[in-house]
């Protein structure tokens, strides 16, 4: 299991991109993997909170299902903050190691 | 208490609109996390952030909302001008007003006459183009959904029809040796109070159901024009209904100030009451047609 890296990584909107990078989920699908790949579990409010702000930044989107339970899944513009969240994340990572390895 | 009735109770903490949107899903949520404590205060602090910031949780965009609430105004007030038609229909099925149109004694009340009828073809066409693929939708999206109360408010106006056909069988069916006893206005009074009830909580009934519904927004912007073309219709009864009580005020004095109305009643008040119902409805219409706009939703 790969641990967070820093708080940042720890924000439920991001967790919820990342998780969403893999296909469509519904809320509680997304809760079991963010709490597998981040050991972050999320409460059902602080999820809905994030997928509401997600959803209206068109970030993510639902999919059209006959459950009760509605998948959603990431929209380009998602995917391309994702994409520059985690380019953020790396560029922090790499400065601190190098740092780390100087000391 | 079940943890179904906790979900429901912590449900109710969101405005209406979150809810709306995120209610079926988040409920089903609650039920797969269960609810303890520390999940029930992670709801609390959730759905006072839905509270304080309610713009960052409301999927429909404004503009969805301003065109259904005005379709629902065009739906509610096609209505009101129905149960005048209907209440003209009513006035004019019967002598001495029923002769002044069909024997061409007051030609300008035929024309008049006829052009309610055809009005009123019109605007039920541009209503049903405009509202059944809606209340399809609605239907189909409660039933995928197993929205119960959705479909209860849906079938509402069946069952309030069913009713009023009820209170009408009962009136109808008292004995003459009873119902002579009875004061007509009393028989009079159920009967039209109960089919109004019955209008009144089929319209608002309707009215929740697509407030509740989150269909597709393009099936309200196809509505639009044909919601315009029921308007025009309900323009032309109106118009039509004020043009036959003047050629008769005109044209037959006698039988417009006798008491040939509704429940032999004033002539003159039933065409007036008619017609002002019917005029009402018809500019509260016409304003909501001219305020539906065909912007991006």
């Amino acid at each position: 299991m790969n641990q967070p890296t820093n708080e940042r990584s720890r924000d439920p909107s991001v967790l919820i991109l990342a998780s969403l990078a893999a296909g469509p989920r519904h809320g509680y699908a997304m809760i079991e993997d963010i709490e597998h790949f981040a050991a972050v579990r999320l409460g059902p409010g602080t999820l809905y909170g994030a997928i509401a702000r997600l959803e209206q930044r068109g970030l993510i989107e639902a999919v059209d299902s006959s459950d009760r339970r509605r998948p959603y899944r990431l929209t380009p513009a998602g995917g391309a903050v994702l994409d520059a969240e985690v380019g953020a994340m790396e560029r922090v990572v790499q400065l601190a190691r190098s740092r780390l390895s100087h000391e | 208490m079940s943890k179904s009735l906790v979900a429901a109770g912590l449900l109710r903490l969101f405005p209406g609109t979150w809810r709306t949107r995120y209610g079926d899903e988040f409920h089903e949520l609650l039920g797969q996390t269960g609810i303890s404590a520390g999940v029930a205060l992670d709801v609390l602090v959730c759905a006072m952030d839905a509270r304080l910031h309610p713009s960052t949780n409301m999927r429909l965009p404004h503009m969805l909302e301003r065109l259904r609430h005005q379709e629902l105004v065009i739906f509610v007030c096609w209505v009101i001008v129905a149960v005048a038609g209907s209440g003209f229909a009513k006035l004019t099925e019967d002598p001495p007003l029923r002769p002044l149109y069909l024997d061409g004694v007051l030609p300008a009340s035929g024309i008049a006459y006829n052009i309610v009828l055809i009005s009123a073809l019109v605007s039920l066409v541009g209503l049903l183009i405009a509202g059944v693929p809606i209340a399809a939708a609605i239907a189909i999206d409660a039933f995928r959904r197993r929205r119960w109360s959705q479909v209860a408010l849906l079938a509402t106006p069946v069952v309030a029809v069913l009713a009023w056909v009820g209170v009408t069988a009962a009136i109808t069916g008292i004995p003459f040796s009873v119902a002579d006893d009875v004061p007509k206005t009393l028989m009079l009074g159920a009967w039209l109070g109960a089919g109004s009830l019955a209008v009144a909580v089929s319209c608002i009934a309707l009215a929740v159901a697509a407030r509740n519904s989150t269909i597709d927004a393009r099936m309200y912007r196809r509505a639009i024009n044909p919601a315009r073309i029921a308007v025009g219709g309900m323009v032309g009864v109106t118009v039509a209904l004020i043009a036959w009580g003047i050629a008769l005020f005109v044209g037959d004095p006698y039988d417009f100030f006798g008491f040939s109305g509704l429940v032999a009643t004033s002539t003159a008040l039933s065409w007036g009451l008619l017609a002002t119902a019917a005029a009402a409805a018809t500019l509260v219409a016409l304003r909501s047609s001219v305020r539906l706009r065909r912007e991006p939703v």
